[in-house]
């Protein structure tokens, strides 16, 4: 599977268009792991939910499996429904409180016909919910009867009831206790494996990613800036901003001394974001053609692109 | 002492029953230090953080406990006297920057108003110096900001307004619940570093509320860890890290994500206790690897290491 | 009271019995006679049931055509809210008592036209109501989850929104009853409600009230109990709010 996408998204604000998405392209391969880092404001969580046509880009292509799923309608937009699901971050918000958990996890199934008779999705929602190392008990729970772990659990079960093969997890554990992060990340780990799924992975906490992933991309200011291998990007960032990023990871050590290399300044308003490259007015390395003219997304090399003008192969495939 | 809270019990009313939020929670804050209360949710760091200042709203309740604040108990002290602690002595910042501020005000009269209440200055001379304030917490353009209103601010510059309204009156003591949680990673290090720079300069004391481990002892000398309302573990950042004794905080250590490890991800088995009815015994127990018989009857008493560490567990005498 | 009235008091309401009429109240017919000597506790009985079936009926009608207006005009968003909630606005825009006449005007008079009169004028407000927590609602992720997993809008509508706006439906459906008990005694007393002999307690005023001067009790009973009729839905939608905010908020 590959999936490739250019677009441009962009939301109307008071008659001044707010780009939330600016020229992104990206390829996923199945079975790829890419995590989406970047602030906010950077545009990952509208970049997940443009890949699922959960909003409609207003420029560019999605294709899914060579199929342009922009278009879809009907019978095919739904055949795409169900191989490509979302879970989201805050699971006190993502379930229906007025729907039971077993409902919750059968009407997917019975919707798009996967069980006919109420035997059989007992038993194949058990069996989700074993999947998920959930036992039986939750049947006739209602979610708010459930810890955050528990229900981002029944979120998980839920997006892989339809049988999907590509899931995007928005941010799947920043709502959660440290307690229950843990828990679900393994689970997240272990599901990929066990089902040969391909996952987005959107965050904005950079160790988590590095675990889990095994491609990196950081957007900044609706601009994707970097992509590269987990191991490369984490050993040698290549562009500014992904180098401030890690920098601002904090440990144990950076008590009392103060954190090198701070960020100056705020994320950009993306109303009137800076002109040429949108990093350049808290770059550390900023050069003037910065400010006149926007790097491309260019290979560094087989394995790995940036969006800086400190690269010659940018300057190139800018021109 | 500048800071000594001695048996801080306080609880939540509810149809559900009675949640004892905290239950005698101790410990002493001196002059310049800087103390981290970490928890996570129900674990009660704020309802203590809100106790201590009292201002702690029904359904929440202070059953039982002292507050001495420069020798003077808050918890008994007449309302006129406490006005006078709150904003002057000590500053409040709270986790989403936004909803503190008023958005009918400007954000400049808003740190003034403090001035103009505690100092008694004129409206002119506390404008000027919310300018000054403004301009210390980091804020780029203090005269312009001073006439925003706190929508046209971002997270990260309201946030910075609140620490100016904190500090206005040179308070003894910060506190500081989940101030960056809200706030992205960049500016995060950002305020940490304004709040780092400001503690040199003008010796106030903090507290920091955070469920961040790693944002605790990066910004704090001291560490107190809190577990469904009970304090489970002290001391200071270097032992709770080398030497962390408590099982709780153990794995609370070991849950921070490193970065590029490729191990299991550890996490804490089971789920945070109902607070309206707590555990018997230790309240870790149901969830403790090193449970033992009497863990499950017995409430561990606080001990004290020579190395001034404080730790609730059974497996210490 | 007005509902078990019938079975636990046996006088008949249409009894008339000339020579006594116009009676006080006296230990007979607690609520005195009327022009025709009729019991009037027993009539009010009668007439505050009519008076309940109507109020309560028509606000079901309300409900039913309020309701799934808010919920499309809600979800769907664009024109189709324009276009429903600029109709609501144009029935809101005539006092409420004002469209009642108008419908009775048009249709004639009876205790099924009341029932529509009434219940017309309570459309916009269910179909407000709904709609401003449609609004909200649709924004959440939970609603965004069902359309990731391929629901058809009148799936989630139906399926997923609509039981999380039952409470506030409830709550409407107590304050708009005692609305409708008030509108329509209003048009019974101008004579456009529940015709003779089974008229409401609007009616039973309409009836009394040329005789204020010398037989009080004729149109002041009848009053006092649809004060009371309007009281009780009033008292159970606040009732009804204090406890379903609280949960809401306590549940954290």
């Amino acid at each position: 599977m590959t999936k490739e996408y250019s677009l441009g998204g962009g939301y109307f604000a008071q008659k001044k268009i707010l780009k939330a998405i600016d020229g992104v392209d990206l390829s996923i391969n199945r079975g790829d792991t890419i995590g989406i880092v970047g602030e906010s404001g950077a545009g990952k969580t509208t970049l997940g939910r443009l890949i699922l046509r959960l909003i409609r880009p207003t420029a560019g292509s999605i294709e899914y499996d060579g199929k342009d799923i922009v278009r879809l309608a009907g019978r095919e937009l739904e055949e795409f429904r169900k191989k490509a699901q979302i879970v989201f971050q805050s699971p006190f918000l993502s379930l229906n409180p007025s729907i039971k958990i077993f409902d919750a996890l059968a009407e997917p199934m019975r919707y798009h016909k996967i069980v006919n008779s109420k035997e059989s999705a007992k038993s194949r929602v058990k069996d989700l919910l074993n999947l998920v190392g959930l036992d039986d008990g939750f049947l006739e729970r209602y979610p708010h009867e459930l810890s955050g772990g528990q229900m981002q659990r029944i979120a998980i079960a839920r997006a892989l009831s339809v049988e999907a093969e590509f899931l995007v997890f928005d941010e799947p554990t920043s709502s959660l206790d440290v307690s229950a992060q843990g828990q679900i990340l393994n689970l997240i780990r272990t599901l990929k494996n066990k089902l040969n799924l391909t996952y987005l992975f959107v965050s904005h906490n950079l160790a988590i990613v590095s675990n889990v992933c095994s491609k990196v991309g950081v957007m900044y200011a609706g601009k994707m800036v970097e992509l590269a291998s987990t191991d490369q990007f984490f050993t040698d960032p290549k562009h500014p901003y992904s180098q401030i990023l890690l920098n601002s990871i904090l440990t144990p050590q950076i008590y009392g001394k103060g954190v090198r290399e701070l960020p100056k300044g705020e994320p950009p308003s993306l109303v009137h974001p800076p002109d040429g490259c949108r990093f350049h007015p808290r770059c550390p390395q900023v050069m003037p053609i910065c400010s006149q003219r926007e790097p491309k997304l260019a290979n560094l090399d087989s394995t790995r692109k940036a969006a800086c003008f400190l690269y010659p192969e940018v300057m190139v495939a800018s021109n | 002492m500048l800071l000594s809270v001695k048996g801080l019990t306080a609880c939540y009313e509810t149809p559900a029953g009675l949640v004892r939020a905290v239950e005698d929670v101790n410990f002493d804050l001196d002059k310049d230090d800087s103390l981290a209360i970490v928890g996570e949710s129900g674990s009660g760091k704020t309802t203590l953080a809100l106790s201590i200042t009292r201002i702690l709203k029904p359904p929440g309740r202070i059953m039982n406990g002292q507050v001495l604040f420069e020798g003077r108990d808050i918890l008994t002290m007449p309302e006129n006297e406490l006005r006078q602690i709150r904003g002057g002595r000590v500053g409040m910042i709270f986790q989403q920057p936004q909803a503190y501020l008023n958005p009918v005000l400007k954000s400049g009269f808003q740190i003034a108003e403090v001035l103009e209440i505690h100092r008694g200055y004129d409206r002119q001379r506390a404008m000027q110096e919310a300018v000054r304030l403004l301009k210390e917490v980091g804020i780029a353009s203090p005269e312009e900001t001073v006439n925003r209103y706190p929508f046209e601010l971002s997270g990260g510059m309201a946030q910075r307004v609140i620490i100016a309204m904190a500090l206005a009156c040179s308070p003894l003591l910060i506190i500081a619940d989940e101030p960056t949680s809200a706030l992205d990673v960049t500016v995060q290090a950002q305020i940490l570093e304004t709040i780092r720079r400001l503690r040199e300069q003008r010796h106030t004391s903090l507290i920091l509320i955070t469920h961040d481990l790693s944002l605790a002892a990066a910004a704090c000398g001291k560490i107190m860890v809190m577990y469904a309302g009970k304090l489970v573990e002290a001391g200071d950042r270097e032992s709770i890290f080398k030497n962390p004794k408590h099982p709780y905080t153990q794995l609370l250590i070991a849950s921070i994500p490193k970065i590029r490890s490729s191990e299991e991800f550890p996490g804490i088995a089971g789920s945070p206790p109902n607070l309206a009815n707590p555990p018997t015994g230790c309240r870790f127990h149901p969830r403790c690897p090193h449970v033992m018989d009497i863990c499950k009857n017995v409430e561990p008493p606080t001990i004290s290491t020579d190395a001034g560490q404080r730790v609730a567990c059974h497996l210490y005498k | 009271m007005i509902t078990i009235g019938p079975i636990v008091y046996t006088v008949n309401p249409f009894t008339v019995n000339t020579i006594n009429k116009l009676a006080p109240p006296n230990l007979n017919d607690f609520f005195g006679t009327d022009l025709l000597g009729r019991d009037l506790f027993a009539r009010s009985i009668l007439g505050g049931e009519i008076s309940l079936y109507i109020s309560t009926v028509s606000v079901i009608f309300s409900l039913v055509l309020g309701v799934p207006l808010g919920l499309i005009a809600g979800y769907s968003k664009g024109m189709v809210d324009e276009v429903i909630m600029r109709i609501m606005d144009i029935i809101l825009a005539f006092p409420g008592l004002v469209l009642a006449l108008l419908v009775v005007a048009v249709l004639g008079i009876g205790i099924n036209n009341a029932i529509i009169a009434i219940g017309f004028t309570g459309i916009p407000i269910f179909a407000r109501i709904v709609r401003s927590v449609v609004l909200k609602i649709s924004e959440l992720d939970y609603v965004e989850a069902a359309r990731a997993l391929g629901f058809n809008r009148w799936r989630i509508m139906i399926r997923h929104i609509l039981p999380n706006v039952s409470s506030v439906i409830i709550l409407q459906f107590t304050l708009s009853l005692a609305a409708a008990i008030l509108t329509e005694a209003a048009l019974s007393f101008l004579g456009l409600g529940a015709p003779a002999p089974l008229q409401s307690l609007g009616g039973i005023v309409q009836e009394g009230f040329p005789f204020l001067q010398n037989a009080w009790w004729y149109a002041i009973f009848p009053g006092i109990l649809i004060t009371v009729a309007v009281l009780g839905p009033n008292f159970l939608g606040d009732g009804l709010r204090d406890l379903l905010d609280p949960k809401l908020r306590g549940s954290s």
